[in-house]
């Protein structure tokens, strides 16, 4: 696995280090790594109601307009080691926003499942994989074995993504969507 | 719809949940929760929880635990579509009244366990159409068909019998009518 960018691999959970992993683009421009939190919820409904068609179909399987309370309440609360939702966050004029989220989740013992979207004027620069990537270390630090997610199947960009970071691709019977595994090892993300 | 080429119909708990708008706000509110608790785990990631807490809710409360982890995978990839469902379900124009419209012989069969809304959809449905008949299965569940299939064959047997040497009836069903799960008796 590999991190562009960032030397340093503080953990974003322990408290022990910064708050925020600094990662820089394939253009240049940084965007701080972060845990979510509950303050998040009205950027994170803006993050999403700024998303193409595209986008939102990817993540959600469905032209989802805006999360619910509920939803959003959900998607901005970590609850480590067995729930963890990602931020990355930019600086824009005296504030910040919200230019992509990623989120694990156990759903078996050592296996967790997980999501990740980015900005539409945001992708194809590398935040996604390095996203990602934190989220793996984190999930691996937290003793999971795996974890999995779904993709549409003709999510080209996001599968050869996920291919860089060695996830394998199960294909079921639905021709429509692919299930991807990354098998997590602490030794090989620790490097 | 060729509503004349009907000559019976058999629901098993069609989930016309739309018809509970107006009409069952405790089953209403149930079925809305489920459709919340679908959409909730496509926003978190959590598609293997979410299509548990799913086949719990319609099955039983372990229900979903006793499926091997491969097919519970397998199955998780069909919660987007389930929420699409949901979807267009909760949100289908067609009004209950409009139902009186189907005059073709209809039954509706549901379970005495199964959860509140689709019990109350076949009561709502068994009202209004004119020429239904509302049975149920004793202690059978939403999955009666796999769990009681015995009891659900020979109801839909019957059914199709009784209808199967009548005239072709019509006008069945309006144009303005669209379906929901319902299951047509083939001409014999």
């Amino acid at each position: 696995m590999t991190h562009t960018s960032s030397t340093a691999q503080p953990d974003l959970i322990a408290g022990d280090g910064p708050a925020a992993r600094i990662v820089r683009l394939r253009d240049g421009r940084p965007v701080a790594l972060r845990v979510a939190r509950s303050e998040d919820v009205s950027a994170m409904q803006q993050f999403v109601r700024g998303l193409s068609d595209r986008s939102r179909r990817n993540r959600f399987f469905a032209p989802v307009r805006e999360l619910s309370p509920d939803q959003l309440d959900r998607v901005t609360r970590s609850r480590p080691p067995g729930e963890l939702a990602l931020v990355g966050e930019t600086a824009e004029g005296a504030g910040s926003r919200i230019v992509a989220m990623a989120q694990y989740a156990v759903c078996e013992r050592l296996d967790a499942e997980f999501a990740v979207v980015v900005d539409d004027a945001w992708q194809r620069q590398g935040l996604g994989i390095q996203l990602l990537g934190v989220l793996a270390e984190h999930a691996a630090r937290a003793g999971l074995a795996a974890f999995a997610g779904f993709v549409l199947a003709d999510n080209w960009p996001m599968l050869a993504l996920l291919a860089r970071l060695d996830c394998e691709l199960v294909t079921d019977r639905d021709p429509y969507m692919i299930r991807v595994v990354k098998r997590l090892d602490a030794h090989e993300l620790a490097v | 719809m060729r509503g004349e080429l009907l000559r019976s119909l058999t629901l098993i708990e069609p989930v016309a949940f739309h018809l509970l708008r107006g009409t069952d706000a405790p089953a209403l509110a149930e079925i809305t929760e489920v459709a919340e608790s679908v959409a909730r785990a496509i926003a978190c990631g959590e598609y293997v929880a979410g299509f548990g807490r799913f086949v719990d809710y319609w099955s039983s409360p372990e229900a979903s635990a006793e499926v091997p982890a491969d097919k519970r995978y397998a199955m998780a990839a069909r919660l987007p579509k389930i929420a699409l469902d949901f979807h267009a379900t909760l949100n289908e124009p067609t009004r209950l009244e409009d139902f009186r419209l189907m005059t073709v012989p209809t039954l509706l069969l549901y379970g005495t366990s199964s959860p509140l809304p689709t019990r109350r959809i076949c009561e709502l449905l068994a009202r209004i159409l004119p020429e239904a008949q509302l049975k149920t299965i004793g202690g059978a569940g939403h999955m009666a068909p796999v769990t009681h299939r015995d009891q659900v064959n020979a109801l839909v047997i019957a059914q199709l019998d009784s209808n199967s040497e009548q005239a072709s009836r019509c006008p069945a069903v309006a144009e303005t009518l669209s379906g929901t799960n319902a299951a047509s008796a083939p001409p014999s």
